[in-house]
């Protein structure tokens, strides 16, 4: 198959048929991020912008992407690294941002769940397994770097995070809490994440959310980023592995189902966000960050963890 | 025909017996791999899932999806 610009070959094709060499596709899928950005006003002139980085190929690619696109106000971006303290797992992949960062100058700030809470993900799993507490890893980690990101995000001065999260990775999400009956948190969902607005809470955007895995990959590699296979330890335990594996089957079958998907929810965002945004949030008694209830969830985790640490 | 294969998600690499003129997307669904969780490499570079294989290929099926 070829390009249907140059006749080049092509290494992509797309949903409509559209055969795309390497050249055509990085244009195709940097004006599809741009477009995204500029239609949802996910960063405005002059914002300061935190990529929040995993390691891994979606956040790096995004990192790199927006580093380009605002190389005239590279004092207004920087990078956001959360080491989780998982043994064989985050540390390989954060030494590889590590070193992106530096080759490209991009400032990168790391903080560790050990300095930041005194336990590190394996520690917490470890006790909570232990003692029965029934608090699963990836609950652990997903609500304590989301806080850690968003306390600097704000400390720092930044007014958006931006986070790698692509089609498939919001496909994934709606269908998950469609199955668990979670308007609530649907209503969170979108380009742009949050339905409140508290000073509190540096808003999340999204610039790959109409870009799929599959896109985001090869744009990694055609940039020159790694693109590895280290697997979470404890990814096996997780829900949305599942729900990934039905949707690429159900994709192979029925071309679309995630942009159908996806694209379908948006139309009834607006609905949500007017549903749930009424509710009011208070702040933290503990961290002071917003929170629905007394004490926010990571601080609820947090306390539930330290009596069983040793030492 | 015959093609060796690197599947990066199972870290394993197969040799698969294939029909003259068969594709990526052929070789894709005697794995029961899905074409949205990989890119294919052919003999070091990207191609579509429409790409003809000959005899001797050398094709890595990179993981779209991350380990965490």
């Amino acid at each position: 198959m070829v390009c249907e610009d140059c006749e080049k070959k092509a290494v992509y094709i797309s949903l409509s048929g559209r055969g795309l060499c390497s050249k055509h596709f990085k244009k195709y899928f940097e004006t599809k991020v741009i477009r995204t950005i500029k239609k949802h006003g996910l960063i405005e002139y002059g914002e300061r912008v935190l990529v929040a980085c995993s390691g891994g190929k979606d956040s790096t690619a995004l990192l790199s992407l927006l580093w380009r696109l605002m190389r005239n106000k590279r004092e207004n971006i920087a990078a956001i690294a959360i080491d989780e303290g998982i043994s064989g797992y985050r540390d390989v992949k954060l030494k590889g941002l590590v070193e992106f960062c530096r080759e490209n100058n991009i400032p990168l700030h790391t903080y560790s769940f050990k300095e930041q809470y005194g336990f590190t993900l394996d520690e917490a799993v470890k006790i909570s397994r232990e003692n029965r507490l029934k608090i699963k890893p990836c609950y652990i980690c997903g609500v304590l770097r989301r806080s850690l990101i968003n306390t600097h995000a704000r400390r720092l001065g930044f007014s958006k995070v931006a986070t790698g999260h692509n089609l498939d990775d919001e496909a994934q999400t709606i269908l998950m809490n469609y199955l668990r009956g979670n308007p609530s948190l649907l209503a969170r969902l979108g380009p742009k994440t949050g339905i409140v607005e508290d000073e509190g809470f540096v808003q999340r955007v999204k610039p790959f959310y109409f870009c799929t895995e599959k896109e985001d990959t090869i744009y990694a590699l055609l940039t020159g980023i790694e693109v590895d296979f280290v697997e979470c330890p404890y990814h096996v335990e997780n829900y949305r592995l599942e729900i990934r594996d039905f949707l690429n089957r159900l994709d192979s079958t029925v071309p679309g189902v995630k942009h159908g998907l996806v694209n379908n929810f948006l139309k009834m965002l607006p609905l949500l966000k007017r549903e749930y945004s009424s509710r009011s949030l208070g702040h933290c008694r503990v961290c002071g960050n917003p929170a629905a209830r007394e004490v926010c969830r990571a601080c609820m985790i947090v306390e539930k963890i330290k009596p069983f640490l040793r030492g | 025909m015959r093609v060796k294969v690197f599947i990066q998600r199972l870290r394993e690499t197969r040799i698969i017996d294939l029909e003259e003129d068969s594709r990526i997307e052929d070789l894709l669904k005697i794995l029961r791999i899905s074409a949205s969780e990989v890119v294919p490499v052919r003999n070091g570079l990207i191609v579509t899932e429409k790409e003809l294989l000959r005899e001797g290929d050398e094709v890595k099926l990179l993981s779209v999806v991350s380990g965490g």
